[in-house]
């Protein structure tokens, strides 16, 4: 079953209002009981909704075969989104103290994809969120939290669009 | 309702400049590879500041400084902001997020290790808000200044993009 609903932003929320009603669906249609167990969500959710990339790729939330599609929506298209377009869809039927197999797949554009893998991998939130490039490829976090803060720090860093151009220039000798 | 009405957009144009002057500032640092961490590390701040300059016309130029490590200033990206009533447009809001990439490009090759911090001109008599302490903007010496145009519109509230260059 796929459902898909489209969340009124800037101007009609704030940013963190519209990350908060994001999390909202994601408790209703995921596994958690408690909005602030997703809450440490918020700082990528933000900066995609900054991006403006929810308005062409939705966030996508997952339960067993059903799929929740989320969009954005900004300026005067924001203000035409009616209450209904909004509803939060009903909770879907959580088996009883067993396992929920759940995720919220977010879209991210190549310039904040490393950093929002990083942002997952420091916050713990990797089993539930899951960061997928513009490929549609999902990212995984393969590095421990303390590895991504040690790197912040100043270690080395690899240029991989000049590692890609250097590939590309001995393919075509 | 006259008044309801100005209320609402007045309230509408602060959320829609505040959000937009941060989704420029993240797309032209984003475009330069230099990362979001310091907007969402100093979120709180930057919005609470935003929102409350902006409602009581404080704000005079929103400004991200790039820097060397050794505090010399190698870009500069400024909001100017306006107000008054802009009403007569075919958008009532607007933000140009792809002239913003298209000026980060302008600013040519960061290095890596610069980093970037944003700081604000306001009046006199703003509301102190929580997170922000007193600065100088660095030196623009060796730097040119370049007009880009008006990238954000509301009915209330208006902001023009500058930035300085080598």
């Amino acid at each position: 079953m796929e459902t898909e609903r489209r969340i009124a932003s800037v101007p009609v929320r704030s940013v963190t209002q519209t990350s908060d009603r994001f999390l909202e669906f994601a408790a209703a249609w995921g596994g958690s009981e408690r909005i602030g167990d997703l809450s440490p969500a918020a700082p990528i959710l933000r900066a995609l909704i900054l991006d403006r990339i929810l308005q062409r790729s939705p966030v996508v939330v997952e339960y067993e075969s059903h799929r929740l599609r989320l969009f954005c929506e900004y300026e005067d298209e924001a203000l035409d989104i009616s209450p209904e377009d909004e509803d939060l869809p009903s909770r879907l039927p959580h088996p009883v103290g067993g396992d929920v197999s759940w995720r919220m797949v977010v879209p991210c554009p190549d310039g904040l994809v490393a950093w929002a893998t990083d942002q997952a991998g420091m916050a713990g939130i990797t089993g539930w969120f899951v960061v997928a490039g513009p490929d549609g490829k999902v990212q995984s976090a393969t590095r421990a939290p303390s590895d991504a803060r040690a790197e912040m720090g100043g270690a080395v860093e690899i240029d991989t669009e000049a590692l890609q151009r250097l590939i590309d220039q001995n393919g075509r000798r | 309702m006259t008044t309801l009405v100005r209320v609402n957009t007045q309230a509408l144009s602060v959320t829609h400049v505040a959000y937009s002057i941060i989704g420029i500032i993240q797309a032209i640092i984003t475009e330069l590879g230099l990362g979001p961490k310091y907007i969402h590390e100093n979120w709180k701040a930057l919005e609470d500041g935003l929102t409350t300059w902006l409602e009581e016309h404080s704000l005079k130029t929103a400004t991200m400084e790039i820097f060397t490590p050794t505090d010399s200033l190698v870009a500069r990206v400024d909001l100017q902001i306006s107000y008054g009533s802009f009403l007569d447009d075919e958008r009532q809001f607007y933000s140009d997020l792809t002239a913003a990439k298209l000026a980060a490009r302008k600013l040519g090759r960061i290095a890596q290790s610069c980093r970037y911090r944003f700081v604000v001109t306001r009046e006199y008599w703003h509301t102190p808000v929580s997170g922000w302490s007193s600065t100088t903007l660095l030196s623009t010496e060796g730097l040119r200044r370049r007009a880009v145009g008006d990238l954000i519109g509301s009915p209330g509230i208006r902001s023009d993009l500058a930035i300085w260059i080598r």
